[in-house]
């Protein structure tokens, strides 16, 4: 394979680990006093659809352009948005009854630049429809849409999620189904190390149950999986028992801890392999956010050994609605032949005008130490949210 | 005589003394820079501060009960921040209703009483209880209250929890997100006496 080849091949798959993004969780918001996922997100590990009060908080004090304009809904009304704050801009009216809607798309242009060249790609990394029902403590939730091609097969129709939920005021809560496991922050973008190295990317959600329970300032999640959902439903040798436990502590409206662990048992194809780590978020202003990861990932050496995972990501609002981030990365090769210590640095400017619309711009630089050789990435998104 | 002499001047130098010291640790206590925080813990978990530095009063040390003040502290309720515009309009206008008239524009925390410390040297830790008056209704509360030497001054904190329905206000609810029913006061604030 010439040097040229090797490189196509890299930036194909590195095309295909960026072709997809969930909608995205926003840890930075821990600026504004927002410790927890919940408040925003129906889904407790965050990401994907906005409840009410997300999408109202977004319009009103997140977005650039947002303001005292909004109709927001009277309280008692959660289920009349309308406007920005509901599906397709409340063009169904009240038809859709207690069931939220969003649509979400993605279109994207990807540059990667390799030694001799480089490759550029024009692509829809998202279409997803997603609903939630929510009523006395329920919460039914599912995501449908298509997965962009990958490794020469055709798109096809994926649920990335699809999950039923039990939340008492206590702070008990359960849900079942197709969901992501609960390991320390989730970061927006799926291709962080922490996310991308640990099967805790896109498409990496179990068929399982969760359980949770908030105690004070303390969130305890244990998530127990039959294996990762796509292995179930491909039976591709890969699906395993799986469990992830994870703590959070809110030491303070702007400052959290979080300690998880995750253990996946041997599969056909895969040796039994953990993780275990700890995060720590701090907003010293309104407008700084910064998070750092550190899990130690416990692999046998067929799997890379036991490596370091490193991710830290700062945030800075420089203007309402404009978020600067930078987050150096790292992963260790754990000492095993054939397996890299790789190093990211990653620049990106978010940019939110409106609920409905959001422009992402995000520059990669990825080192190969174990081989020096380096790579770059220009990712430029349009986040419709409708 | 001279002996006498000094002896009556040591004796009126030292009552002197004596009585200004006195009227210095009974003297009122002005509040300088102040700082409220109230920590609001969230229905859907997680929590927010409320702040404010618009603490204002004078607590003078009561004649005749010991560890008691007199005076009031007032906070103004129009100034406190949550860092969030909607989420403030409520707070202000839907739940503490400023607007409403006398006695809801303002926190105010009287009827001061120390425990476990003594009010002519208070640097210490030990606990307190007062009259909140919110929302048209007076209530006790009371919490842990640490003094210490501040320069010329003294710095006060003191903590207390605050259960908003004992006060007439509305739970807090908005969009399926809302505050728990109590929250908890965290009073900072440099204290001067003259």
């Amino acid at each position: 394979m010439t040097t040229t080849v090797r490189w196509k091949v890299f930036s194909l798959a590195l095309v295909i680990v960026a072709a997809a993004a969930s909608a995205s969780a926003e840890p930075m918001f821990l600026a504004k006093q927002y410790t927890r996922c919940t408040a925003c997100h129906y889904s407790p590990a965050g990401g994907g659809l906005l409840t009410p009060y997300g999408r109202l908080l977004s319009h009103r004090e997140l977005s650039t352009t947002g303001g005292n304009a909004a109709a927001a809904p009277e309280p008692g009304n959660e289920d009349d948005p309308h406007g920005e704050q509901a599906f397709l801009y409340g063009a169904l009216g009240n038809a859709l009854g207690p069931v939220h809607l969003g649509l979400e798309l993605r279109p994207s242009h990807l540059r990667v630049s390799f030694p001799g060249g480089h490759q550029d790609q024009n692509l829809l990394m998202n279409l997803d429809l997603i609903g939630a029902v929510q009523k006395n403590g329920w919460t039914a939730y599912a995501t449908a849409g298509r997965e962009p091609a990958a490794h020469g097969e055709d798109v096809r129709f994926i649920s990335y999620e699809h999950w039923i939920g039990y939340q008492r005021d206590d702070g008990f809560g359960i849900r079942a189904g197709r969901l992501l496991p609960a390991y320390g922050v989730r970061f927006a973008d799926h291709t962080a190390y922490t996310r991308g190295y640990e099967d805790f990317d896109h498409d990496d959600q179990v068929y399982g149950v969760e359980v949770s329970d908030t105690m004070g300032p303390s969130l305890v999640q244990v998530t127990l999986g039959a294996g990762k959902a796509e292995a179930i439903l491909q039976d591709d040798g890969h699906q395993a028992f799986s469990m992830t436990a994870r703590w959070q502590l809110d030491l303070t409206p702007r400052t959290a801890l979080i300690g998880s662990a995750a253990y996946r048992h041997s599969t056909d194809l895969d040796p039994r392999s953990g993780l275990i780590g700890a995060a720590f978020g701090f907003a010293p202003t309104p407008r700084v956010t910064i998070w750092t990861q550190v899990d130690a990932s416990l692999q046998t050496p067929a799997r890379g050994g036991h490596s370091w995972i490193a991710v830290n990501e700062t945030s800075f609002e420089a203007y309402r609605g404009l978020w600067l981030k930078f987050s150096p990365q790292l992963k260790t090769s754990g000492g095993v032949p054939g397996f890299s210590e790789l190093r990211r640095l990653l620049f990106e400017a978010d940019l939110l005008p409106r609920t409905h619309w959001n422009v992402g711009v995000s520059y990669y630089h990825d080192h190969n130490h174990t081989f020096e050789v380096s790579t770059s990435t220009l990712l430029a998104q349009l986040h419709l949210y409708l | 005589m001279t002996y006498h002499l000094r002896t009556s001047l040591r004796i009126v130098l030292f009552l002197s003394l004596l009585t200004g010291v006195n009227s210095a640790a009974s003297g009122p206590w002005r509040v300088g820079q102040g700082e409220v925080s109230v920590k609001c813990p969230m229905t859907v978990g997680g929590s927010f501060d409320a702040r404010t530095s618009a603490l204002t009063g004078t607590l003078t040390a009561s004649a005749g009960r010991p560890s008691a003040f007199e005076g009031s502290l007032a906070l103004d309720l129009r100034t406190v921040d949550t860092g969030i515009d909607l989420r403030n309009d409520h707070l202000r206008e839907k739940y503490l209703e400023v607007d409403k008239g006398a006695g809801y524009d303002q926190a105010v925390l009287s009827d001061v009483v120390l425990q476990g410390l003594n009010v002519d040297a208070p640097a210490g830790k030990g606990s307190f209880t007062g009259s909140l008056m919110l929302h048209g209704v007076k209530k006790t509360v009371t919490g842990p209250v640490e003094i210490r030497q501040a320069g010329t001054g003294w710095r006060v904190r003191a903590s207390f929890p605050v259960n908003l329905p004992d006060y007439n206000i509305d739970k807090p609810r908005y969009l399926g997100v809302g505050v728990k029913d109590t929250v908890q006061v965290l009073v900072t604030f440099t204290a001067t006496q003259s």
